[in-house]
């Protein structure tokens, strides 16, 4: 028995899935409780159930030490745990739970479920993904492929003809943001040119600046600081009153009635749509500057492009709207629903790949019109080793690029390197993540040793090649030509090399079964 | 009587003929032994030309050629053998040659001594070059026992391939170069020179704020016991340098030495030894020194200035430095421009275009696994971002 094709797109502050109908489209599967997006907040109820959703989030001012949100931010921290009644949650898991949910809300509507698409900002590193990919395996899900938020975006857009040429999606979601740049030649044909994101930047920081504001209003009036020393309970409170803040201003020129309160001390606060868009400009800037870095990565220029694509729930901002506008000189897209089309990009490339392994169960005129989908994607970041070279007239360890950022994939690089020594007999199988060639800067997420032959000169050549292929997976060969001995490592196993320290049990899926609310 | 009259006759002219002939053959005989005689006793003849070799660059290296020309005597047709070319320094004493280094090591042996053997087949027992190209000595990469003019010895012999003794030809010869490098025999003093600069220079800067603090030396005290770890001579050169900082601290906290002339004095020095290496980690020390005490005067910031322009530091090396080095947090009311490190003097746009490519730089950083650096770079994308708005902000007002 075939599965429905589904996409997931598992968000900072909120989450969605969507499954390809027997007509080929892709559609929006709501919740249980009829929201088509759910909050990703976990809720851990004293001596109760686990809950998932809006509830979480709802319960997070009353019990903020027992509710977790913004898990992705901390997706690939090993040393990140939430510890509560006596279990330890790592970041896999608590992004576990929330899929666990969302996969069981839709299998109500669609049946058993299993094969899916999740995506992730374009700028997450190799050991985010890969914590996104366990997290998927451990709520029972099988990952066809991890793809990139603007890049499902772009396909959901193109997939319904409403964009075309070069387009910009601009993706301002809750906790990351992210921007690629597309050539959608006709609506079966996207490649993604070039992507730059910050993952340490969203709608949350938003709500943080704004909390602070009312804290700065309110030491102005009571000459008390709200949040400094202030419990969780009432930072909660405080920035959730922010977030509200933030959406009313989106359609209202100003909010009043703002009550803020500090043991006996109320104020009634009011913000101004202008003084949020002062507030915020700093955070637009940066948007801005990754823009023109796309831009320029791609070799586009603003007049390029034919489209804007909004995605995301910050993009309802007006003065991001404006900034777009004035930017490309003309009004960005958002046909799509910004926090939908995510997950419904998801679900149509799930649906590709599902046809082209032969797994689907679509009739023959939908199954039609997902085979000849074609989606070209690049790298995200410069992968490359670590290697001595000339560095302003002396010999220094220098990151080597191998595969540089915006190449698209599926893709493979030979470098060439030589040994230093007369005799040596070891080199240092390093691979590194990042910009620049400065070692103290760049990730080193794998690494290992090739042992030489002895008794050799110095100048050996030592060839290594890095491949990235479709799935976003790496395969790393150092190969010393002379001998034929070889190192192979593949970033399937990509682990930060430091902070290893693991010292509780994770939470099995037999368990997590256990806890899930019904 | 008649017979032998008439033989004489006709077997005469055969019999002069043979002996002439036989004369004849000796002669060429004792010819070519002679000639064999003498091209042995005469042995190979080296001789050196200089020449330059040009990398993909275009840099230009100084080589000196080293041609033979002469016969090699071989016990057997096809033996096999190899030219092996020396190197000794004979400036101070002709009989008491010193040998010669070489930093390349294809041209030296497992002590770095000067060495290069080149295998031929020898194809007859007796076999002649006539300016046969052999070796390019790299004078680039030699080091002489002290620098200066010297002269080198270029010898050259033909050996049996496995056996150093069996030696089938030999020939040597000499040439004079200046070396600009320090010696070996000198390259001690040297080092130790540089350690009393570095550390005079890191007291230096860390007295540009008017107090020395004990953070600041722990940190050029602990430079030095990982820098002269492991040597042979490692406790005398610690005691050497400590003697050296405590000299320096007295002559400072008594007026008698000025940090600001100190810095001049002690760049101008460094920068005279022509060694980029000890340029930058002379600089890097500094960087540290200031960092010590998590706070970055103003003083400190402008000795960095005159120590890195005094030496002719790269800007970009500079910058590396700095962000491995200096947080935001420890520049107290420095303009922001000079916080976020804008060069003085760009335009407007210059500046819009350093600022973003300050801000692609320290967004990668965001991500690194070291938690003190993504938060460093947190905090710059928003200076950065900041300033950049200021710039843009008001550049449109105007």
């Amino acid at each position: 028995m075939s599965h429905p094709a589904i996409g997931i797109d598992l968000g900072t502050t909120y989450s969605g899935l969507a499954a390809i109908n027997p007509a080929g489209k892709p559609e929006i599967i709501p919740n249980a409780t009829g929201e088509r997006i759910t909050a990703s907040a976990v809720f851990f109820e004293q001596d109760g159930p686990i809950h998932i959703g809006q509830l979480a989030a709802d319960a997070a001012g009353a019990y903020p030490d027992r509710v977790v949100q913004w898990i992705k931010r901390q997706m690939g921290d090993p040393d990140w745990r939430f510890r509560i009644d006596g279990n330890c949650y790592t970041a896999v898991d608590i992004s576990a739970l929330i899929l666990k949910k969302i996969k069981k809300d839709a299998e109500i509507v669609l049946g058993p479920l299993r094969h899916s698409v999740i995506t992730v900002p374009a700028y997450f590193d190799e050991v985010r993904r890969k914590a996104t990919m366990d997290a998927a395996k451990k709520a029972g899900l099988e990952v066809l492929r991890i793809i990139n938020e603007p890049t499902a975006a772009a396909l959901a857009y193109a997939f319904t003809g409403q964009a075309n040429g070069t387009v910009l999606v601009y993706d301002f979601g809750g906790g990351t943001f992210d921007v690629s740049v597309v050539e959608i030649a006709d609506p079966k044909t996207i490649a993604v040119l070039a992507s730059e994101g910050d993952h340490q930047l969203g709608g949350h920081d938003l709500d943080k600046l704004l909390a602070s504001h009312f804290a700065e209003l309110f030491n102005a009036e009571k000459g008390v600081p709200l949040l400094d020393g202030a419990d969780e309970a009432i930072r909660h409170r405080v920035i959730a009153e922010a977030e509200r803040t933030k959406r009313t201003l989106s359609s209202m020129p100003k909010r009043e009635g703002i009550a803020l309160n500090w043991g006996n001390h109320w104020i009634n606060a009011s913000v101004s749509r202008d003084k949020f868009e002062q507030l915020i400009a700093d955070y637009l800037v940066r948007t801005e500057m990754l823009v023109e870095d796309a831009l320029s990565q791609s070799g586009k220029t603003t007049s390029d492009i034919t489209g804007v694509i909004m995605v995301g729930g910050s993009t309802r901002i007006p003065s991001v709207r404006k900034l777009l506008q004035e930017k490309f000189g003309q009004p960005p897209l958002k046909t799509i629903n910004p926090d939908e089309a995510v997950a419904l990009g998801a679900a149509l490339q799930a649906g590709i790949l599902m046809e082209e392994k032969g797994l689907s169960n679509l009739p023959s005129k939908a199954s039609q019109s997902l085979r000849s989908l074609s989606l070209r994607d690049v790298t995200n970041h410069s992968y490359g080793t670590l290697a001595v070279g000339e560095s302003y007239g002396r010999e220094a360890l220098r990151n080597s690029i191998i595969i540089p950022k915006n190449t698209p994939i599926p893709c493979s690089r030979t470098e060439s390197f030589l040994t230093r020594f007369k005799g040596q007999t070891e080199i240092d199988c390093s691979i590194t993540q990042g910009e620049g060639d400065d070692p103290d800067f760049v990730n080193t997420i794998s690494n290992g040793s090739l042992e030489l032959p002895p008794d050799r000169p110095a100048g050996c050549e030592i060839r290594v090649t890095y491949s990235y292929d479709a799935n976003q997976r790496m395969s790393c060969e150092f190969l010393d030509v002379d001998s034929g001995r070889r190192k192979q490592l593949d970033l399937d196993v990509a682990q930060r090399s430091q902070h290893s320290k693991r010292n509780k049990v994770e939470i099995d899926e037999a368990d997590l079964k256990d806890l899930v609310i019904e | 009587m008649e017979w032998l009259f008439i033989a004489a006759i006709l077997l005469g002219p055969a019999i002069i003929r043979w002996i002439i002939n036989s004369f004849q053959e000796n002669s060429v005989e004792q010819q070519i032994r002679s000639h064999v005689r003498e091209a042995t006793e005469k042995g190979l003849t080296v001789r050196c030309k200089r020449d330059t070799i040009e990398t993909d660059d275009g840099t230009s290296y100084p080589i000196v050629r080293v041609h033979v020309s002469g016969a090699i005597l071989a016990p057997r047709d096809n033996q096999p053998g190899a030219f092996r070319v020396r190197l000794s320094d004979i400036t101070d004493a002709a009989d008491e040659p010193s040998p010669v280094f070489c930093s390349i090591s294809d041209c030296s042996d497992e002590d770095g001594i000067y060495e290069v053997d080149e295998k031929l087949e020898i194809p007859y027992r007796m076999s002649a070059v006539d300016d046969m190209g052999l070796t390019g000595i790299p004078l680039f990469a030699l080091v002489p026992p002290h620098k200066g003019r010297r002269t080198l010895q270029v010898i050259v012999a033909v050996t049996a391939e496995g056996d150093l003794e069996q030696v089938f030809a030999f020939g040597k010869t000499t040439f004079a170069h200046d070396f600009d490098c320090v010696g070996y025999l000198e390259m001690r003093d040297h080092t130790m020179e540089q350690e009393r600069r570095v550390a005079m220079l890191a007291l230096a800067m860390s007295a540009a704020d008017g107090h020395v603090d004990r953070r600041e030396t722990t940190v050029i005290r602990r430079f030095f016991s990982k820098t002269l770890a492991g040597r042979t001579d490692e406790d005398e050169r610690k005691n050497r340098v400590s003697e050296i900082m405590r000299e320096t601290l007295q002559a400072i906290k008594s007026g008698d030495k000025n940090p600001d002339s100190m810095i001049r004095s002690l760049c101008s020095e460094i920068l005279d030894t022509d060694d980029p290496r000890v340029a930058q980690t002379a600089y890097d020390l500094c960087v540290q020194v200031v960092a010590a005490d998590d706070t970055v005067e103003e003083e400190e910031h402008d000795a960095l200035r005159l120590v890195a322009s005094e030496l002719g530091l790269p800007e970009g090396f500079v910058r590396e430095v700095h962000d491995r080095n200096l947080r935001l947090a420890m520049f107290d009311d420095a303009e922001e421009e000079s916080l976020v490190g804008v060069p003085a003097g760009l335009s407007h746009e210059e500046k819009l275009e350093f600022l973003n490519s300050e801000y692609r730089k320290w967004r990668t950083r965001v991500t690194h696994s070291d938690a003190n650096v993504a938060a460093e770079a947190s905090l710059r994308l928003e200076r950065i971002t900041k300033l950049r708005r200021e710039l843009t902000d008001g550049h449109k007002q105007v």
